[in-house]
C-alpha cells in the first residue's frame, strides 16, 4: 500500500478547534459530539490504512489530543484511541475479530474503550467466578472493554469483552472529575466465551499490550500538555486584568516566576512527548519507555500548572463557575489511570535499569 | 554552514569514537582526583593539544581556522562522543575556545584576530572580567572607568568571579568610557593583557575549597586603544555575543553528560537486590530520568532553531533555567541516597564534569548554573516578561 498523506499537524489542531468551539456553542450532546469525532476522523487518526484508519503517525494524534486536551470534555477520545491502537496491531497481523471490532468502533457501532493493561490485575483462575476490574474511565458509556488479563492455561491475554449482553457488568460511577464517566466493571467468568473474547494470547497479547500502554501514555500526555497550556495561558490573561495595590497582579515578581517554572515545565514536556512520539513513529524498541517518560512529565507539569491556576486566580478560582476546578480535577485523575504513580514508576524503573545497566543508549 | 550529509555525519562519529579509543588515557579520572594545580595544568594543556591536533578543539569556529567551518550536525557529532566517551572537559580553555574566540571573530579587527586566535590554539588562556561587586545580575551598572589618554585607556576599578583570572594571559574587560546617558549605552569591551603593569589577581576560594575564580584589581592599568573590540562605548552590544556563546554545543555536550552520567546515579542507588536499591530512590530516579529526557529534548528544539537561524529568547531560557534544574535534582538525589558517604571530605575531580560522584561536591558544583551567566531569577524574569508578555517591574531600574 502506498505511504498515507500527511495532514498538517497544524491545520489539523485549527479544525479540531474550530469544531469543538462549535460543538460548545451549539452545546452538543455527548452522543452527538462523539459521532462528529468520529466523523471527522479523529479516532481513524492513527489508526494504519490497513486496518481502515488514516495511517497519521503518532505526532499528529498526539498534536490533536493536545488540542482536545485544552478543553477537558467527556469523550473517551484518549482511551478508545489506546483500545483502536490495539486492535489495529492485532487485525493486522490477521485478526479477523479484532478488524471487526476495531470497524464497529471507527463507523460508531461499537463504543471500544480500554481497561487495564496490567495483565497481573486480572487473573483469571478458574475457580474465581467474578473479577472486579475496580473504575474504568469511560466504561460508563463504552460498548467492549479491551483490557489484559492473566489466565492459568495461556498467560498474558488480551480480552474484548462487551458490556449489555456479554460478560461485562458495568455499574455507572460518579467520580470528581466528570469527565471520566467512571464505570465499575465486573466480569463474570462463567459467560466468559475465549471464541468471541480472546483477541491475542501470549507473545501476541503482550506485544498488543505493550503498544496499547505506549500509546494510552502518549494520549494522556498529550491530553495532559493541552489542558496544562490553556489553563496556564488563561491565568497568565487573567492576571494581565487583575488589579491590586493598585497594579496588575501579573506584575508581581512573586507570580511572574511561578509562571516562568510553569512555562518551563510545560515546553520541557512537551519536547519528551515529540521525541516519544517520534521514536513510536520510527518503531524504535525503546519507543515505550519512552512514552512513559513522556507521561510522567507532562502528568506533573499538568498537576502543578493546575495547581498554581487556582492559587493565582484567588477566590473565583475557587469557584464552580470557574473553569480551573475542571483542569485540577482532570489533572489528578488522570495521573491514576493504568495504576498508581508509585506503581508506574516501578514498572518503568524495571525497563530503565536494564536500559542503563545494559548501555543501551537512547539515542538523541 | 553547509547542509550536513548525513553519511558524513555518520563517518565523522565513527572517526570521533575511533579516535577517543586511541587518544584517551582511560585512567584520566583517577589522574585528576585530587591532583594538584600543576598536574591539572599540565593535563588541560596535554588535552588540548590532542584536542586542536585532531580538529576536535574548535569545530565551532568559522571556517578558515583550524578545525574550524564544521556543520551544526558535525559540532554536534563531535560534543555527542565527547560527552559518550566521558572526555575531560576543557576546563583551563573554555573561556578561549568560547567565549573569547566567538566574541573575536564576530568583532574583532583582522589584527586583533591574527594576535590572538592562532595564540588560542597554541594554549593562550582567557578570562572575562564582567562581573564586579557591585554588578552581577545587574551587569550594566559596572563601574570599572576607563579613561581615554592618547593611544591608551587608564583603566581603574575591580573585576570579581572571574573564572581562570590566575591562570589566564588576557582578559575579556567591560569598563565604563561614559557616564552621561542610560547605563548600557557607556560601557567599551577591551582585551587585557594579565601581565599589565596595575593588574593584581587574587584567587578566592569557592564552597568546594577550590580556587577557580578570582579578584583581579585594576590601578591604572594601561590598555592599548587598539585592543578595544567594536566601537567606544558600544562594548555592551559585544558582550551580548560573549554571554551567549556557551549556549548551544555547549548546553547539548552538558546534557548528554547527564544522560550518560545515569549509569553512575543507578550504580549509586542499586542495592544488593539488583532492582535499583530503595524503593523511593528508584522512583525518583526514574523521575529524574524523566526529565532528563525532557531537557534532551528541549536542547533538540533549540539546535534546530540555532540551525535554522531562529534562535528564540524562550528556548535559550528555558533550556538554561531547565538545565540548572535538572542537575540540581540528578545530584540533590545522588547526594541523599550516598547518605554518609558522601559527606566524608573527598577529592575533588578537576575537570571531570559535574557528575563525578563524589557528590557533595558535584551537588554544590550545580549551583555555578543557577548563579552564572544569568541566574534562575533572571531566566524567570526574561521567561515571564518576554516570553509570556508579563508586564516589567516599574520600580526595576533598567
Ligand atoms: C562559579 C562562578 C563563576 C563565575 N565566573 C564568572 C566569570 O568568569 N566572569 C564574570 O564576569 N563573572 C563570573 N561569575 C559571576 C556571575 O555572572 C554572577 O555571580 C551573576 O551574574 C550573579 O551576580 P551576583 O553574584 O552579583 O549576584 P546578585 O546579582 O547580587 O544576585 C543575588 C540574588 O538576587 C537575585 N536577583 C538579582 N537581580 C534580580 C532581579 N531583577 N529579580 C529577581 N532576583 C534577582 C539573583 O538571582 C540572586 O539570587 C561567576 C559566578 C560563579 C558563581
Amino acid at each position: 500500500m502506498d505511504e498515507p498523506s500527511l495532514l498538517d499537524p497544524a491545520e489539523l489542531r485549527d479544525a479540531a478547534r474550530g469544531l469543538l468551539a462549535a460543538a460548545e456553542a451549539q452545546e452538543l450532546a455527548p452522543e452527538t459530539l462523539w459521532n462528529t469525532m468520529l466523523e471527522a476522523g479523529w479516532l481513524a487518526l492513527g489508526v494504519s490504512e490497513d486496518s481502515g484508519g488514516l495511517g497519521q503517525p503518532m505526532l499528529t494524534v498526539a498534536a490533536l489530543l493536545e488540542e482536545v486536551g485544552r478543553r477537558p470534555c467527556t469523550q473517551p477520545l484518549i482511551s478508545a484511541t489506546a483500545a483502536a491502537a490495539m486492535l489495529d496491531l492485532l487485525s493486522r497481523q490477521g485478526s479477523a475479530q479484532a478488524r471487526e471490532l476495531l470497524d464497529a468502533a471507527l463507523s460508531g457501532r461499537a463504543r471500544v474503550v480500554c481497561g487495564d493493561l496490567d495483565p497481573a490485575c486480572a487473573p483469571l483462575a478458574g475457580f474465581v467466578p467474578s473479577i472486579v476490574l475496580g473504575d474504568v474511565p469511560h466504561a460508563a458509556v463504552a460498548t467492549h472493554l479491551v483490557f489484559a488479563a492473566k489466565c492459568a492455561q495461556r498467560g498474558e491475554v488480551l480480552l474484548a469483552l462487551a458490556g449489555e449482553g456479554g460478560a461485562l457488568q458495568i455499574e455507572p460511577q460518579s467520580g470528581w472529575d466528570e469527565t471520566r464517566q467512571y464505570g465499575r466493571v465486573v466480569v463474570n467468568t462463567a459467560s466468559l466465551d475465549a471464541a468471541t473474547s480472546l483477541m491475542a494470547a501470549a507473545a501476541g497479547a503482550g506485544e498488543a499490550i505493550r503498544r496499547g500502554r505506549a500509546v494510552l501514555d502518549l494520549a494522556i500526555a498529550g491530553d495532559s500538555l493541552g489542558g496544562a497550556a490553556a489553563v496556564l495561558e488563561a491565568t497568565i490573561v487573567y492576571m494581565k486584568q487583575r488589579v491590586q495595590f493598585g497594579r496588575t497582579i501579573a506584575s508581581f515578581q512573586a507570580l511572574k516566576h511561578r509562571c516562568a517554572d510553569l512555562a518551563t515545565e510545560v515546553a520541557a514536556a512537551r519536547a519528551a512527548l515529540m521525541r516519544a512520539c517520534a521514536a513510536m513513529d520510527a518503531d524504535r524498541p525503546d519507543a515505550p519507555l519512552r512514552a512513559a517518560l513522556a507521561r510522567l512529565a507532562a502528568g506533573a507539569a499538568y498537576c502543578a500548572v493546575a495547581d498554581e491556576a487556582l492559587q493565582m486566580h484567588g477566590g473565583i478560582g475557587f469557584t464552580w463557575e470557574h473553569a480551573c476546578h475542571r483542569y485540577l480535577k482532570r489533572a489528578r485523575s488522570a495521573e491514576t489511570i493504568g495504576g498508581s504513580r508509585a506503581a508506574r514508576l516501578d514498572a518503568i524503573a524495571a525497563e530503565l535499569l536494564g536500559e542503563i545497566r545494559g548501555e543501551r543508549i537512547l539515542a538523541t | 554552514m553547509s547542509a550536513p550529509d548525513p553519511s558524513a555525519v555518520d563517518a565523522l562519529r565513527r572517526d570521533v569514537r575511533g579516535w577517543l579509543e586511541r587518544a584517551l588515557d582511560p585512567g584520566w579520572r583517577t589522574r585528576m582526583t585530587g591532583a594538584t594545580t600543576a598536574e591539572f595544568v599540565a593535563f588541560q594543556r596535554e588535552w588540548m593539544h590532542s584536542l586542536v591536533a585532531a580538529g576536535y578543539a574548535t569545530p565551532h569556529w568559522q571556517a578558515g581556522w583550524p578545525g574550524g567551518g564544521r556543520s551544526l550536525a558535525e559540532q554536534r557529532v563531535i560534543a555527542e562522543e565527547m560527552a559518550r566517551a566521558d572526555a575531560p572537559r576543557l576546563m583551563l580553555y573554555f573561556v578561549s575556545l568560547y567565549h573569547a574566540a566567538l566574541t573575536l571573530m564576530e568583532w574583532g579587527s583582522e589584527a586583533q584576530k591574527a594576535r590572538h586566535l592562532p595564540a588560542i590554539l597554541q594554549g593562550e588562556v582567557w578570562c572575562q572580567g564582567f562581573s564586579e561587586p557591585n554588578a552581577g545580575s545587574d551587569l550594566a551598572s559596572l563601574r570599572t572607568r576607563a579613561e581615554r589618554h592618547g593611544s591608551v585607556y587608564r583603566v581603574n576599578g575591580q573585576k570579581i568571579w572571574s573564572t581562570l583570572a590566575h591562570h589566564a594571559d588576557y582578559c575579556l574587560l567591560l569598563v565604563r568610557t561614559d557616564t552621561s546617558g542610560p547605563k548600557q549605552a557607556g560601557i567599551s569591551f577591551l582585551l587585557m593583557d594579565m601581565r599589565s603593569k596595575g593588574v593584581t589577581v587574587r584567587p578566592i576560594r569557592q564552597i568546594t575549597g577550590d580556587e577557580e575564580f578570582g579578584e583581579i584589581f585594576l590601578d591604572d592599568v594601561e590598555v592599548p586603544v587598539s585592543n578595544r573590540l567594536g566601537a567606544e562605548n558600544e562594548g555592551w552590544r559585544v558582550a551580548q555575543t560573549t554571554l551567549t556563546s556557551e549556549r548551544g554545543i555547549t548546553i547539548l555536550e552538558l546534557s548528554e553528560r547527564l544522560h550518560h552520567a545515569r549509569r553512575r546515579l543507578a550504580a549509586l542507588l542499586a542495592g544488593d537486590d539488583g532492582r535499583g536499591g530503595d524503593d523511593q530512590y528508584r522512583r525518583e530516579l526514574v523521575q529524574v530520568c524523566a526529565r532528563i529526557e525532557a531537557l534532551r529534548g528541549l536542547v533538540a528544539e533549540l539546535m534546530a532553531e540555532i540551525e535554522s537561524g531562529q534562535a528564540s529568547i524562550a528556548k535559550a531560557a528555558f533550556v538554561k533555567l531547565f538545565y540548572a534544574r535538572v542537575l540540581r535534582e540528578f545530584t540533590d538525589l545522588a547526594l541523599r541516597a550516598a547518605g554518609p558517604d558522601a559527606q566524608r571530605l573527598a577529592p575533588l575531580v578537576l575537570a571531570g564534569g559535574h557528575e563525578t560522584g563524589n557528590w557533595m561536591a558535584d551537588y554544590m558544583n550545580s549551583f555555578v548554573w543557577s548563579i552564572a551567566g544569568g541566574s534562575n531569577e533572571i531566566q524567570r524574569n526574561i521567561i515571564a516578561e518576554r516570553v509570556l508578555g508579563m508586564p516589567r517591574d516599574a520600580a526595576v531600574a533598567r
